[in-house]
Parts: structure tokens; sequence; C-alpha cells
């Protein structure tokens, strides 16, 4: 029990340095809200309307109706009737259009008639999530087309036919029904601030004591290594917890982001990852001399490759396959896995377990790593 | 010419210090190296669960039709409704098809059976375009099976599709631009910043200042050693983007040229003016860091696109540089347009090159007063 007043003490000293450093209070508390809010409002994925321009050769009524259905779609808006072919590459080029449908002359008669009818879709593939996504949606349009024209001509041929074969797909979308990819993002931001308030408040107030040569003199007092991190690290540990709290809250009322599961079993998830990203702060701080080098150090080598690799904006699944097994040791994806997990899906530690273990196994190694290393300077 | 003696002793300085050096020109290639490998949104190998419960060979070719492509894996077989929730709740799928009882023998009666397709929508865009993918499958596969002369009546409305720029839909030729844009952006600040630093340190900035140079000379033969550097950096990158990542450039190189040297003599020049208008050189250091980074990967169009931004933050994102550097990118690499498309793009980001320059003069002029 002894060991706990120096530790207060330390934790004390701590607090009112943060207090007294005019640079910490805008890491610790500014920066986390301004990422939340800039993310929470610029980090949507959603897709716009894909613009279309029209090419009409047929100037039919049926051409015109495939225009009209283009324009009365959700996932379609027209950008304008265009002249020739040209004129429809130099508007996609220009990037005023997405689209260009172009409708052959003679195709509205070929419909009516039964004979093989073909538009031509050009696309501007640049932005190809969004292309692929107006792709599926215009194939979609035109088929549903096709099959209203056959049923009415079948109707009019004769009354006993049969309808037009095939499967009707029905869609239920769990989760988050209207594809609001906020919904994916907030869980992310809020990662991140734990990320980035641990990890950089921690190795600059380290270094700091190093520039200042403080640390020495705290090293020669007769309170123990342990109690020296612990009082330390656990300021910065309870600033991060509780800053994942206020950006939880934000989301959760402001964004409206669902919490469907357990937000205890949601902060305790988040104790191990923060128990990794301080022993990464505390090893950014063994390896740097000056505060610059520090958060170049933190920034470059830590922060951007996790995020980059931990499946926050770019899915795994897509990463070669060569580079997909390195992301298991990246401590940002799991904890990303059960955010998502929890707030989404109100999912539990029983579909999670395998995500809170590795997060455990890697929080718990790095933090030992880091002690010992940072010990071992020490003496 | 006095400029050019403040970047002869820039450039005799630069060449002591390789450590510098390596960061300037290496450190941008390095990070294209490793970020662009993960570059990508493309919806591929997408984990599929099935519950079939008519097990019927027309069911098996329905399964078999999605899973043919690289885009479903077929991860589980499942066995009920309870399964089926379990599996998705644990993200162990995030795509579902379920067949009911009765759909084979539905289908050869042209009674036009549903199937389901059940999606973890958490990630709102892979999910929209892996449902898209299914129902164009699963629509095209039905319509084979059935085979039947009602099927043959449909008129072959069909499309030719044409995709230009990016024929492969491939998101990573996408995003490299931006990636690209936002690696020299905060390179470039930073670099200069931290050369201010550097003669604060060493207490020579106040040499530079009372010397007879004029405010622009020193600006100028700070910026210009630099600006060489970060072109060397721009080269090497996109050398890299085309070696490694395919990334060919099928416009005029000197529009590129010119999109390259107006932003990064602004991003140099921002880092000339933040380190101006800070005295600690630490916060001047964070906020480079900061007032890059940030807006360079959000607010420029790189991932999100901005068309989908409340207005207020479109209206921010005029602000951003990298905005338009990148969208001249994408404008020379993939769609091969020249001035005549890309003069908005030249004229915003000479306005930034401009503003960021007369301001750090201005400010050193003052700080000189």
């Amino acid at each position: 029990m002894s060991s706990l007043v120096p530790l207060g003490g330390l934790v004390r000293k701590e607090l009112r340095q943060i207090r007294a450093d005019p640079r910490m209070i805008p890491i610790l508390v500014v920066a986390p809200l301004l990422q939340l809010v800039i993310f929470g409002y610029a980090a949507t994925m959603d897709v716009t309307r894909a613009r279309v321009a029209v090419l009409d050769h047929d100037a039919s009524p049926e051409s015109r109706e495939l225009a009209n259905r283009f324009a009365a779609s959700d996932s379609f808006q027209l950008a304008g009737h265009v002249a020739d072919g040209a004129a429809a590459e130099a508007l996609l080029a220009a990037g005023r259009a997405d689209l260009a449908l172009i409708v052959p002359a003679r195709w509205g008669r070929d419909l009516a008639a039964g004979a093989p009818a073909e538009v031509q879709l050009l696309v501007d593939g640049t932005e190809s999530t969004s292309a692929s996504i107006g792709i599926s949606g215009a194939t979609g349009l035109l088929a549903s087309l096709a099959r209203e024209v056959a049923a009415r001509r079948l109707a009019q041929a004769d009354a006993e036919a049969q309808p037009p074969g095939g499967v009707e797909v029905r869609r239920l979308v769990l989760y988050n029904p209207d594809f609001k990819s906020r919904f994916f993002m907030v869980p992310g931001i809020l990662a991140v601030v734990l990320l980035i308030v641990t990890m950089i408040a921690t190795s600059m107030a380290v270094v700091r004591e190093k520039e200042l040569g403080t640390f020495e003199q705290l090293v020669v007092t007769p309170v123990t290594r342990p109690t020296l991190l612990a009082g330390k690290l656990l300021p910065f540990a309870a600033f991060g917890l509780l800053d994942g709290a206020l950006v939880l809250l934000v989301s959760r009322w402001w964004f409206e982001v669902p919490l469907r599961g357990s937000a205890l079993f949601l902060m305790g998830a988040a104790v191990p990852f923060v128990l990794c990203t301080l022993g990464l702060g505390l090893l950014v701080s063994t390896v740097s001399r000056a505060q610059q080098q520090a958060m170049m150090t933190a920034v470059f080598i830590v922060i951007l490759p996790m995020i980059y690799f931990s499946g926050m904006v770019f899915p795994i699944e897509s990463m070669p396959a060569v580079v997909q097994p390195f992301t298991e040791a990246v401590a940002l994806k799991h904890l990303l896995l059960v955010l998502r997990g929890v707030m989404l899906r109100g999912a539990g530690l029983a579909e999670l377990w395998p995500a809170v273990a590795k997060l455990a196994a890697i929080g718990v190694g790095t933090f030992a790593l880091a002690a010992t290393l940072f010990q071992k300077r020490l003496a | 010419m006095s400029a050019l003696a403040v970047a002869r002793k820039e450039v005799r300085q630069l060449s002591r210090d390789p450590q510098s050096l390596i960061v300037h020109v290496a450190l941008p290639a390095v990070m294209i190296l490793l970020f662009g490998t993960v570059l990508s949104l493309d919806v591929r190998h997408v984990p599929l669960g099935v519950l079939d419960r008519d097990g019927s060979a027309a069911s098996r070719s329905l399964v078999a039709a999605m899973t043919s492509g690289e885009l479903f894996d077929l991860r589980e077989r499942l066995e009920s409704e309870e399964d089926l929730d379990r599996a998705l709740d644990a993200a162990r799928v995030s795509l579902a098809l379920v067949v009911q009882p009765g759909f084979e023998r539905d289908l050869s009666a042209g009674r036009e059976p549903a199937v389901r397709v059940v999606v973890d929508g958490s990630n709102a865009l892979s999910a929209q375009t892996a449902l898209g993918y299914a129902e164009l499958l699963l629509t095209a596969a039905g319509a084979r099976l059935a085979g039947d002369p009602a099927a043959a009546a449909v008129p072959p409305l069909s499309a030719r599709l044409r995709v230009l720029f990016n024929p492969e839909l491939a998101s990573d030729r996408f995003l490299l631009p931006g990636l690209i844009a936002m690696i020299l952006m905060v390179v470039s600040t930073i670099a200069t910043c931290l050369s201010i630093v550097k003669e604060r340190e060493t207490g020579t900035m106040e040499q530079l200042l009372v010397s007879p140079l004029s405010a622009g000379a020193v600006v100028l033969g700070k910026a210009l050693p630099y600006t060489a550097l970060s072109l060397a950096a721009t080269a090497l990158v996109l050398g890299t983007s085309r070696v490694v990542f395919g990334l060919t450039l099928s416009g005029n190189p000197l529009v590129l040229l010119l999109l390259a040297v107006l932003f990064v003599v602004g991003a140099q020049s921002f880092g000339l003016l933040i380190s101006s208008l800070i005295a600690s050189q630490q916060v001047a250091f964070q906020v480079a860091t900061y007032a890059t980074m940030l807006p360079s990967f959000v607010l420029s169009g790189f991932v999100f696109p901005l068309r989908s931004m409340p207005v207020a933050l479109q209206a921010l994102s005029w602000l951003v540089p990298a905005r338009y550097f990148i969208s001249g990118l994408r404008g020379v690499v993939l769609r091969g347009v020249g001035l005549e498309v890309l003069w908005p793009e030249v004229a915003a980001l000479s306005a930034f090159a401009a503003t960021m320059l007369g301001l750090a003069v201005w400010r050193l002029r003052r700080r000189r007063l």
C-alpha cells in the first residue's frame, strides 16, 4: 500500500504539468473533438446520384421513356442531352457527367418488335466504386424495362402465354439499412482518437522530461521504477479513455450512430488497446531525443501505417493476399472489429472473443516490451 | 541574384545533411510503396454464406454462379436462420444467399421463385457494391436456368458497356493521385518549416534577417532548393507508382510539371509562413503536421467524394490546395486531358502559390522592422 502514496504524488505532478503546458490541452481535448466533427461530417462515402448525359439518336417515345426512367430513379440524375459521341466523351472527360447513355437510331422500333435492341453505356471509370455502383444500377434499370416490355408483348400476343421465367431477388439489409457510411467511419474515429491522444501525449511528455533532464531527478528519488512508470502513464490512459467516452457520447447523440451492444464491454475492450498505445508511446520516447523527433516518429512510423493497415478506410479483404497476414499484428484492426461489432451489430464477447483475445495479447506484449526497454535505458 | 546566393547557401547546408535529404526525397517514395499496396476500395472476395433449403441442382448452380468469379468467396454453408444470424453477427460472412424449398420446382414451372439476399450494411459502400453484383449475377443465372420459351421471349435488351479512363475499374488508380498529393503536401510543408526551425536554433536566422538581403530574396532562396528537391521527390513517387502500381501517364507531362511546381511552391511557402508566424518551433511543427495532414486526407477528394459532403465543408474544401492538385493529377494521369479542361485547377494552384509566397515575404519583412 505504501507504494500508492508516491504514485498519487506522481499523478498529481503529471496533471499539474499537463495543465501548465499550453500545448497539451489542444492535443488532449481540442484535437479529438475537431477530428470527430470533421471526420463525422466529411468522411462520407455515400454515393450521390450519378449524372447521366443522354445521346438520343432515336428520339422515339421508347427512348424518351428510357431517359425519363433514368431521371426518375433515385440513383441517377440527368446531366443534359448531347448532340454527338464526341460531346458525350468531352462531358465525361471534363468530369461534368459520370455516365453517358447512347440510344442508337431505330432502337425503339426494334424493342417494340422484339428484335435485339442494344443501348450503349459510356462510363467514367475514374471513381471506380461509384462507377461500378452506377453500372449495376443502369443494368438493373434496363433489365426491369426489358421484362416489362416482354410481358406487355406476351400479353398482347397470347393471353395464355406464361410470364417470363427467372428468379426474383429480394434484398434484406441488416444493421445499416440506409447505407450510411458514417456508421462505418465514426467507430474508426473513436479508435484513432484513442490512439493519438494516448500515444503522442505519452511520448512527448516522456521526451520532454528527457530534454529538461528532470527524469534523472525522478530516477534518483526513492520511488520504484514501476511506480514511476505508472505515475507517468496513468494520467494519459485516463485522458484517453475519457476522450473515448466523450467521442462515444457525441457519436451516439449528435451523429446518431447506434450503440446496440454494451458500452461497458466496449470500454473494457479499449483497455488492452490503450495498453498497447501507451507501450508504443514509450517505445517512441525511448528512441527519440527531441519532442519533434518523437512526434515525427509517432506520426509517420506508427500512426499512419496503423491507419492504412487496419481496415479503417481501405478494406482488408481488398489488400493483396501477401499483405493480409501482417494486418493481424495491428492492434487498431482488432479494436475496429470490436467497435464496429458492438456499435452496429450489437455483438458481444460470444461473437468477438477472437478479436478481444488478439487485442489483449498485442496490448500486453507491446507494453511488456516497452516497459522492459524503458527501464533498461534508465538503469 | 541575391536569392541565388541564399539558394547556394541552402544547397551547401543540405549537402552536409544527408539525413534530411533522405527524408525529403526518399520518404515520399517509401510511403507510396508502403501505403500504395493497401490502397484499394475494390470489392472482391466478399465472404459469402449460403442457406440452401432446396438442395437441388438448380439451387446449386445458382450458388456456383455467385462463386465462380473472385467477387464472392463461399465461407460457410448455413443450416438454419439462427445460424445465418450468428454468422452475420460475428461478421464471419457479410452477405448471405437464402434459397427456400421448392425453388427448382417453381423455377421450372415458370413461377418466378424468390431468393433472398441478406447483406451486412455496416460498410455502406462495399455492401452496396456487393449487393449490386449479387443481384446482377442472380438475375442472369436465374434467367439462364429458367431457359424456357418464356425467357427466350424476352427481347435481348442489353447494354454495351464502355468504361473510359480506368477500364478495369481499379480503385487504386483513382486513389494513388490522392496519396501522392497528401504525401507531397505534408513532406514539403514540414521540410521548409524545419529548415527555418534549424536556422533559429543555430541563431543564423537573425543573421539572415539583418543582412542586406531583401525578404523576397530570403524566401525565394529558401524555397528554390526545396522546390528542386520536392520535384525530384515527385518524379520518384510518380516513377514508383508507374513501375510498381502500373499508373501510366496518359496526358501531357508538361501540364503535370506545371501542376507539381505550383503545388510544391505553395506548400513550401506555407511551411515558411507557419514557422514565421509561430515563435515556438515545436508548436510550429505540430501546426504544420495537423494543418497539412488532416485536410489533405479528408477535405481533398482523396477518398471521400466532395459532392457527398455538407455544403459548409464543401466550401471549406475550396481552401485546400490538395483538392486542386488531386483533381489536376486525375485529369492528366487518368483522363489525359490538358489545360483546356484543367485551367481552373492551374488557376487555383497559382493563386495558392502566389498567396503563400506573398504572405511569407510579408511576414519576414515585418519581423525585420
